[in-house]
C-alpha cells in the first residue's frame, strides 16, 4: 500500500499470542495496517479478530506478563516501538497516539470528578497551560456544559461520559485518534452524535482516526479506508467505497450480506456458516476456509499472500479464490 | 396443562393484547417515572411485531408486564384471550406456559449450576421423565446445537455466545408456545451468525405458527425480520403499522430521527455504497 | 459431584487442611478410647520438658500435655462444628427468607440481626453462660446465636442480587412456583459464599470457646484448649509448653478450616458463575 500521505501509524505482519498454563491463544496471527496523517481508517471484525488485540498492541496495552509480541514490526509517527519497554510507553501514549474505549463507565475513575479526570490527562501532556481554562475550552471542543466538570461520571448519560472520555483524550492533543468500540453501548441517536462529533474533532484538529468496530455501517459511515479482520489476520484491506461495492475475499462478502440483512430468494436470510474461529486451535492455512464455500485443498493448507484486486493496489485481499469470491455460489 | 401440543393454533383472534398498561415506578427521593403510561400493543398469531425503541423508553419494562414478570398499575393483559390479571397462583402458572421468554444476556439466562439436559428437562415438565432424553436431543438438533448428545452434560460457560442463544430458543419453544417475547434476542451474537439465528427464527415460525415480540433498539433487524413495528419513546408508542411502510417512511418527528440517524450501507442501484450521518 | 472433586482437588493447599482435620478427627475419637491414657492422671513427674516419654511435657500436676490435647479435640471440633452448622442453618433460612421476600419481614429480620451484631459476642456469652450455668451444650447454643446474623446477612446479599438474574425470570415463565424458585434455583448458588464464611465460623467458635474455657465459664471437667491454655499461663516462662501446644493447636484447627471453607468455596463456583 502507497499512502498518499506519511503514515502515522503503521503495522507490518503483526504476531500477537497469548501463553497461559492452559494453552497459548494466538490473537493475532499476521495483521498489517497504515494509518495516514488525517485519514480516517476502519478496522473491522467479529469476536477472534484479534481487533481489541491491535489497538492495545497499538498503544502498548497489551498484559505483559502473558502476551508476547512474536513478529512484526508497530511504527508510530516514524518511530519503531515494537520493543518499547513501559517506561517509553508512558511517555508515548497520549501523544501522537490516544485512545478511547467502549464503556466509558469502567474506564473513567468512579470516585473521581470527571473535570479532574480531564485535568490530571492535561497536566501530564500540556504542562504549560493553564489546566483550569484548558479543561473548559476541552469541555467545550466535545460540546459538554462547563458545568460537567464538578459531575461525577454515574451522574452522566452514555453519551456524555463517552464525550468526557474523549476529552481526556484530547488533552494530549493526539494526531491520531485510535476510538475502540466507541459507540456501541449507545443508543442510535447518540452514537450518529458521537460520531458526527469525531467526524468534527477531525476537521478541525487535523486528527488520524482508527476506529474499530464489529458494525460495517458504523465504519462505511465514519470512514475512508477500511481494513478486515478474520481470526487475527487482516483479509481484505481498501478504500470503503471499493471493499464494499466490490468485496475480493468471501469473508467481507458474507459479512456485508449478513450486515444488510439482505435475503435470498426463499426469503431467507444471507448467513455464515460455522461459528467464530477457535485461536487456541492452531491452523496452517487460510483460517475461513471451514467456513467458506469456495474453499480449496489449497486454501485450507496454505495461508493466501496478499494480492492486489483488480489491478488496484489500494485493494488488497488474502484470498485464492477472490476472483470468485462475489458469485452467487459464495457464502449460503 | 394449557398451551401444550396446540400452543400455537390459532384461536382466532391476537394471541397477546395489552390495552391500557401503566406503570409508574417509585425512585429514591420521593420522585416517581412513568415507565409506560396508557400503552396498547397488539400480537396475532404467527407474525413478529419489533418494539423498537432507544434506553428508558419503556420497551424493556413493557415487555415484562407482556411475560406477566411486572404487574402493571392499570390496564389489561391478555393472552389468546385469556385475562392474565385477575390470574394467580397456580392459575397464574399454568395459564402463562403459553409465552415463553428470550432474554437478552445469555449468560445469566441460565442458572450456572444446572447442565443442558437439566435445564431442558426444566422446560419439558409435562413430558414423562424416561423421554425427556429424547425431545431435549431433538429440540437441541431442531437449534443447530448438534449432535445433541455432545451438549448434553455441559455447563452454560461450557458454551459459547452464540450457543447459548441457541439453547435459550431450545428451552422457549419446548413447551410449543404461541408467543414468544424476546429482548435483544441477537444482541449477543457476532453479524456473521445473525443470519443463522434469524433463520432458525423463520422456519420455527413457519412450522409451528409461533409469535414474536421482539424488542430491539436495532432498527435494521426490525426492518429485516418484523411484520410490524411499534415505536417506543418515553413511554410511550408514538407510532406502528407495518414494518417496512413505518420504516420506510416514517411520519412522526421521533422515528424519523430514529431511522435518519441509523448508518447504512445502502443497497441502492444493486451497488452497496456507503451512507449515514456523517460521511467526511 | 465429580466436579467438584476434580477443582477441590487441585487446591493444594485446602486438601492440606481437609487431611488436618481428618487425623484430627480420627484422633479425637480414637484416643478417648484407648484405655490407659488418661489426662487427668497425676503423677510425680511434674513440669518436664518436652522428652520421648512425654512428646510434648507434663504440667504442674504431672498430666501428660499430649494426652490432654488429644482429648481436648473433641470439645473443641464439636463445638465448633455444632455451633457453625447450627449458625449456618438459621442463618442461611433467615436470609434468605428476607432477601427474597423483601419488604417488612425483611425490614423487621435485618433489625434483629443488627442488634445480635451490635453486642460485643464474648461479654454476651459470658454473661450468659455465667447465668445460666456451665455445660458444652450451652455454649453451642451462645455461640450459634452469637453467629448467625453474619451468615443471615451474606446470605441476604446473595439472594437479593442473584433474584434479579434473568434465568430466574426464566423458570418462573416455565411455570415453576415462587417456593421452589428460592429452594432449588436462588439458594444452591447464593449458598456458596456462605459456605466459606461457615468454615470460618468454625474457627471462631473454637476460638469463643477457647475464651470461655480460659475464664473459666466453660465446663470445669473436661478437657479442653482453653483450661489447658489457662492453667498454662502461670507457667509461660519457666514451662512454655504449657502455653504453646494448646496454643498451636488452636491455631493450626482454625488455620485448617479457614482453607479448607476457601478451597470448597473455590471448587464449588461455577467458572463464570452467578
Amino acid at each position: 500500500m502507497v499512502p498518499a500521505r506519511p503514515a502515522i501509524l503503521q503495522v507490518e505482519h503483526l504476531r500477537v499470542a497469548y501463553h497461559s498454563p492452559r494453552g497459548v491463544i494466538r490473537a493475532i496471527e499476521d495483521a498489517s495496517l497504515e494509518v495516514g496523517e488525517g485519514e480516517a481508517v476502519g478496522l473491522v471484525g467479529e469476536s477472534g479478530s484479534g481487533k481489541s488485540s491491535l489497538a492495545r498492541a497499538i498503544m502498548g496495552l497489551l498484559p505483559s506478563h502473558v502476551a508476547r509480541l512474536e513478529a512484526g514490526r508497530i511504527v508510530v509517527d516514524g518511530r519503531d516501538v515494537t520493543r518499547a519497554t513501559e517506561r517509553e510507553w508512558v511517555r508515548l501514549r497520549g501523544n501522537p497516539a490516544a485512545i478511547v474505549f467502549q464503556d466509558p463507565l469502567t474506564y473513567l475513575n468512579p470516585i473521581m470528578r470527571v473535570g479532574r479526570q480531564i485535568a490530571e490527562s492535561v497536566e501530564r501532556h500540556d504542562p504549560d497551560t493553564t489546566v483550569d481554562r484548558r479543561v473548559v475550552e476541552l469541555l467545550d471542543l466535545v460540546r459538554l456544559p462547563a458545568s460537567c466538570a464538578r459531575a461525577y461520571p454515574h451522574e452522566l448519560s452514555g453519551g456524555m461520559r463517552q464525550r468526557a472520555l474523549l476529552a481526556v483524550a484530547l488533552a494530549c492533543r493526539p494526531r491520531l485518534l485510535v476510538a475502540d468500540e466507541p459507540t456501541t453501548a449507545l443508543d442510535v441517536t447518540t452514537q450518529a452524535e458521537i460520531l458526527a462529533l469525531i467526524a468534527d474533532l477531525r476537521q478541525r484538529l487535523g486528527m488520524a482516526l482508527l476506529l474499530i468496530s464489529h458494525d460495517l455501517a458504523v465504519i462505511a459511515s465514519a470512514c475512508d479506508h477500511v481494513h478486515v479482520m478474520y481470526a487475527g489476520a487482516t483479509v481484505e484491506s481498501g478504500p470503503c467505497d471499493t471493499v464494499f461495492a466490490r468485496p475480493a475475499h468471501p469473508y467481507t462478502v458474507g459479512l456485508l450480506r449478513a450486515a444488510t440483512s439482505a435475503r435470498d430468494a426463499e426469503r431467507r436470510f444471507a448467513t455464515i456458516r460455522g461459528d467464530v474461529p477457535n485461536l487456541a486451535a492452531p491452523v496452517t492455512g487460510c483460517r475461513f476456509a471451514d467456513r467458506c464455500d469456495l474453499a480449496t485443498d489449497r486454501c485450507v493448507a496454505e495461508m493466501p499472500p496478499p494480492v492486489a484486486i483488480g489491478g488496484d493496489p489500494t485493494h488488497i485481499a488474502r484470498c485464492w479464490e477472490s476472483t470468485r469470491a462475489d458469485s452467487p455460489e459464495a457464502c449460503t | 396443562m394449557t398451551g401444550l401440543g396446540s400452543g400455537a393454533a390459532p384461536t382466532g383472534g391476537p394471541v397477546l393484547e395489552l390495552a391500557g398498561v401503566t406503570k409508574t415506578f417509585k425512585q429514591s427521593g420521593g420522585a416517581t417515572v412513568q415507565a409506560v403510561k396508557a400503552t396498547d400493543l397488539r400480537v396475532d398469531h404467527a407474525e413478529t411485531v419489533a418494539l423498537v425503541g432507544e434506553s428508558g423508553s419503556g420497551k424493556s419494562t413493557l415487555g415484562r408486564i407482556a411475560l406477566c414478570l411486572l404487574r402493571p398499575d392499570a390496564g389489561r393483559v391478555l393472552l389468546r384471550g385469556q385475562d392474565m390479571i385477575g390470574l394467580a397462583g397456580r392459575a397464574l402458572r399454568e395459564a402463562r406456559t403459553v409465552m415463553q421468554p428470550i432474554f437478552q444476556d445469555p449468560t445469566s439466562s441460565f442458572n450456572p449450576r444446572r447442565t443442558v439436559r437439566a435445564l431442558l428437562a426444566q422446560a419439558l415438565p409435562h413430558i414423562e421423565p424416561d423421554a425427556r432424553e429424547a425431545r431435549s436431543l431433538d429440540l437441541l438438533d431442531r437449534t443447530g446445537l448438534s449432535p445433541g448428545r455432545e451438549y448434553l452434560d455441559r455447563l452454560p460457560h461450557e458454551l459459547s455466545g452464540g450457543q447459548r442463544q441457541r439453547l435459550a430458543l431450545a428451552r422457549a419453544i419446548a413447551m410449543n408456545p404461541a408467543l414468544i417475547v424476546a429482548d435483544e434476542p441477537l444482541s449477543g451474537a457476532d453479524v456473521s451468525i445473525r443470519g443463522q439465528l434469524l433463520n432458525l427464527l423463520l422456519d420455527l415460525q413457519r412450522e409451528r405458527g409461533v409469535a414474536y415480540l421482539m424488542i430491539t433498539h436495532d432498527i435494521s433487524i426490525a426492518r429485516a425480520f418484523a411484520d410490524r413495528v411499534a415505536v417506543m419513546a418515553r413511554g410511550e408508542i408514538v407510532e406502528h403499522g407495518p414494518a417496512r411502510d413505518v420504516l420506510a417512511n416514517p411520519q412522526h418527528p421521533y422515528t424519523r430521527r430514529l431511522v435518519a440517524a441509523v448508518p447504512t450501507i445502502g443497497v441502492g442501484d444493486g451497488r452497496p455504497r456507503s451512507s449515514g450521518p456523517l460521511r467526511s | 459431584m465429580a466436579r467438584f472433586w476434580q477443582r477441590f482437588r487441585l487446591q493444594r493447599l485446602g486438601v492440606a487442611g481437609a487431611a488436618f482435620v481428618v487425623v484430627l478427627g480420627v484422633l479425637g475419637v480414637a484416643v478417648p478410647a484407648l484405655v490407659g491414657l488418661d489426662p487427668n492422671e497425676i503423677s510425680s513427674r511434674v513440669l518436664l520438658a518436652p522428652s520421648l516419654a512425654h512428646p510434648f511435657g507434663t504440667d504442674e500436676l504431672g498430666r501428660d500435655v499430649l494426652i490432654g490435647i488429644a482429648h481436648g479435640i473433641q470439645v473443641s471440633l464439636a463445638v465448633g462444628l455444632l455451633a457453625a452448622v447450627a449458625a449456618t442453618v438459621i442463618g442461611t433460612f433467615v436470609g434468605a427468607v428476607a432477601g427474597f421476600y423483601g419488604g417488612l419481614s425483611d425490614l423487621g429480620i435485618m433489625r434483629i440481626t443488627e442488634a445480635f451484631q451490635v453486642m460485643p459476642s464474648f461479654i454476651l456469652a459470658a454473661v450468659i453462660v455465667a447465668l445460666s450455668g456451665p455445660g458444652l451444650s450451652r455454649v453451642v447454643a451462645v455461640i450459634a446465636l452469637l453467629s448467625w446474623p453474619q451468615t443471615a446477612r451474606l446470605m441476604r446479599a446473595e439472594v437479593m442480587r442473584i433474584k434479579q438474574l434473568e434465568f430466574v425470570d426464566a423458570v418462573r415463565c416455565l411455570g415453576v412456583p415462587e417456593r421452589t424458585i428460592l429452594a432449588r434455583e436462588i439458594v444452591p448458588n447464593a449458598f456458596i459464599p456462605v459456605l466459606a464464611v461457615g468454615t470460618l465460623t468454625v474457627g471462631h467458635a473454637i476460638l469463643l470457646e477457647t475464651a470461655l474455657s480460659f475464664f473459666g465459664l466453660a465446663s470445669p471437667e473436661t478437657v479442653t484448649w482453653g483450661r489447658m491454655l489457662a492453667s498454662g499461663q502461670r507457667f509461660l516462662f519457666n514451662a512454655w509448653w504449657l502455653s504453646f501446644f494448646p496454643g498451636m493447636a488452636i491455631f493450626l484447627t482454625v488455620l485448617a478450616f479457614n482453607v479448607l471453607g476457601d478451597a470448597i468455596g473455590s471448587a464449588l463456583s461455577p467458572r463464570g458463575g452467578a
